[in-house]
């Protein structure tokens, strides 16, 4: 278990060094098949840049599926086996170039957020109400009647074609949930918004290559779900690739982002649950709430400011999960007499 | 056990908006602008300081240090010795009037220092000393044996604590720093473990306490060892005798004569243990960052660096007791 820091595409030197300094190792840059189309010798140059900090180039992370081209491969459609054959030429690259996961999603209409709301501080977080989303946003494909079953299809042949391929290359592949994690917007159905879908995606094909990109934020939001207990099936499945460690308010179909202390999931209990079920990878900020007069920071929502408070906090976290171990716990408050200061 | 951060020489409203952002609960002024009238700091000033405080929601928990020419003869033993005691016992009814609960001070003269920067790692900058390159000129034109200037620190918490407590104030020295016998003349006393027990035997009072400088502690000869004086038996010591009002939680590589500053989570102390060793014993104050790094592309105060270091401590505090620190998930 380590930190992780998430940078938009060609992360500038100046960054690079500051991950360095603050020692983020670790490097997850956003890209991928449908927003960069990279080839093979690019991705190479890409990973030998970040190694030259002394970091590594610890995943790729996008997602083809909200780019209308590749329509076929996420419903169906004439051009599926086409269009796949070209994801599966990048899928390649990118393994071959080195690069050991690829996180993508699922997700045709992208993400989506209605009004933020205002948290600690006066700082802003992201808010999403189902009802103010879907008052406003039009049919995505007016002319098509989308169905679930559809859906699952074409990702049950998606995976049953790319999962070979990162086995053969090294890469695992896997897929962030719908976020918001809600039945549908804009006609579309949002396939991954339950506990159930994530346990039908891992039984398609049984292989460590076929996994999660466990955006912690999001399997938050699915309405009745029990995080701790998601962490704990897909953490001992081995099906997590990487974590993006953030915390929100409450689930759909309404909430908001919050601090990494401050929204309903105890992040402290989180952490220890991907510690018990043998979860080695990695953890990332993700987003961040807008805090005022930060600086731009090169990645998702959040400055330089709000970001490197959550990754002070999670490198606290991971070393006193680690460390509390060897002490059987942590300190038994219920047992310590108050000093008077 | 909660999260503070300071400010020095300011009452930056864009800094008390961060921290307010941060989730910060105390808040701590390192020698505010405060005029200094006729030798002391006025009530309806202090009043103010407070007041700008608590209007982002913050708490003014410790004013840490007042200019140090309201105090440099009562430390040091210089002939003014007697007027800057009573300038100062004036100050501290002026502070308890104000209702700021603490009054922290850093016993030393000359002022803090280092010798150097070193970069400590891909660019970034810690503060570094080394006790073969310091080249303090004398700082006095009076002298100053090692018993007269404990007789000045002995006369000082006889006087104040009697004060501090009728008003409120609960006072704490901090070490001093970098924690040597001797520095421009001046024999220094808070340099050590057995200087501080002395200190806190002085007068058997919360009132008579200590500001927990971490950094300064860890610097201190054979901090870094197993040796019964460590980091953490130090800890343990004031912690479980009350005597700690907060603490500077900041790392350091190595103890002088020779050390210099580093990120929070990567110096000789392990912060976890430090954390613990609070907790067990029942520490009820609060952390702060203190010095950070300077890193590339960061403010002049360090913004990015101080957001980091709070993030790191709000982490440990809330792991090490599993509590929340805005009391959520129960």
């Amino acid at each position: 278990m380590e930190p992780m820091v998430a940078l938009h595409g060609n992360p500038t030197d100046e960054v690079l060094q500051v991950a360095a300094q603050f020692g983020v190792q670790n490097i997850l840059v956003y890209g991928g098949p449908g927003t960069a189309h990279m080839k093979y010798h690019e991705y190479v140059a890409l990973r030998m840049k970040i190694e030259s900090y002394g970091l590594k180039l610890a995943a790729i992370e996008g997602g083809f599926s909200p780019q209308l081209e590749y329509h076929d491969v996420i419903f169906g459609g004439p051009k599926q086996d086409e269009l796949i054959d070209d994801l599966l030429v990048q899928v390649r690259d990118m393994g071959r170039a080195g690069i050991p996961i690829y996180g993508y999603n699922w997700m045709p209409n992208s993400w989506g957020r209605a009004q933020p709301t205002i948290v600690r501080g006066g700082a802003l977080g992201t808010g999403y109400d189902y009802d103010w989303e879907n008052s406003r946003r039009p049919a995505t494909f007016p002319e098509e009647n989308i169905t679930e079953d559809q859906m699952w299809d074409a990702l049950e042949y998606w995976i049953k074609a790319v999962t070979p391929v990162a086995e053969e290359v090294g890469m695992r592949c896997g897929i962030h949930p719908e976020d918001p994690p809600v039945p549908q917007r804009g006609g579309v159905p949002g396939l991954f918004r339950s506990f159930n879908a994530f346990k039908r995606l891992v039984e398609i094909t049984d292989s460590d290559y076929n996994a999660i990109e466990f955006c912690q934020g999001t399997f938050s939001e699915m309405p009745g779900e029990d995080i701790y207990e998601m962490i704990e099936y897909f953490g001992t499945r081995n099906k997590i690739m990487y974590v993006h460690f953030r915390n929100v308010s409450g689930q759909a179909p309404s909430f908001n982002e919050e601090f990494i202390n401050t929204g309903y999931v105890n992040m402290k209990k989180a952490m220890r649950t991907y510690r018990d079920a043998g979860f080695t990878g990695n953890f990332i900020d993700d987003h961040c709430p807008l805090m005022t007069e930060d600086e731009d920071f090169p990645g998702n929502l959040g400055g330089y400011r709000s970001r490197l408070f959550a990754q002070g906090y999670i490198a606290g976290e991971i070393e006193s999960v680690k460390k509390e171990v060897e002490y059987g716990g942590p300190v038994d408050m219920s047992k310590v007499v108050k000093g008077a200061n | 056990m909660r999260i503070g951060m300071g400010l020095n020489s300011s009452t930056n409203r864009e800094a008390l908006r961060f921290m307010s952002q941060l989730g910060v609960q105390d808040v701590v002024l390192n020698t505010p602008p405060v005029p200094v009238r006729n030798g002391i700091w006025e009530l309806p000033e202090l009043v103010g300081l407070k007041n700008g405080i608590d209007e982002w929601g913050l708490k003014l928990t410790a004013i840490e240090n007042t200019p140090i020419d309201m105090r440099h003869h009562m430390i040091a033993g210089g002939p003014r010795f007697d007027e800057q005691l009573s300038n100062m016992l004036e100050t501290i009814k002026n502070i308890g009037n104000a209702g700021i609960p603490m009054y922290t001070m850093s016993w030393r003269y000359p002022r803090f220092y280092r010798t150097g920067h070193v970069d400590i790692g891909w660019g970034a900058l810690g503060t570094a000393y080394d006790a073969e390159v310091e080249n303090w000129p004398s700082v006095i034109d009076w002298d100053l044996s090692l018993d007269k200037a404990w007789e000045c620190l002995e006369t000082w918490v006889k006087e104040a604590t009697p004060v501090a407590e009728k008003y409120g104030v609960k006072l704490g020295l901090h070490p001093v720093d970098p924690p040597m016998p001797e520095v421009g003349g001046v024999p220094q006393l808070l340099h050590n473990f057995e200087g501080y027990k002395r200190l806190i035997d002085i007068v058997d009072s919360p009132y008579n306490s200590i500001l927990l400088c971490q950094g300064s502690f860890s610097q201190m000869a054979g901090a870094d060892q197993d040796n019964g004086e460590s980091i953490y038996d130090m800890i343990e010591y004031f912690v479980k005798r009350e005597r700690v009002l907060y603490v500077h939680f900041r790392n350091v590589s190595g103890t002088v004569p020779k050390f210099h500053e580093t990120f929070v989570n990567k110096g000789h102390v392990d912060m976890y243990k430090a954390m613990r060793i609070y907790a067990e014993n029942g520490f009820d104050g609060f952390f702060m960052d203190d010095h950070v790094p300077m890193t590339k592309g960061d403010t002049a105060w360090g913004h990015r660096a101080k957001a980091y270091a709070n993030g790191y401590i709000q982490s440990l505090i809330e792991t090490v007791t599993d509590t929340s620190l805005y009391g959520l998930h129960k």
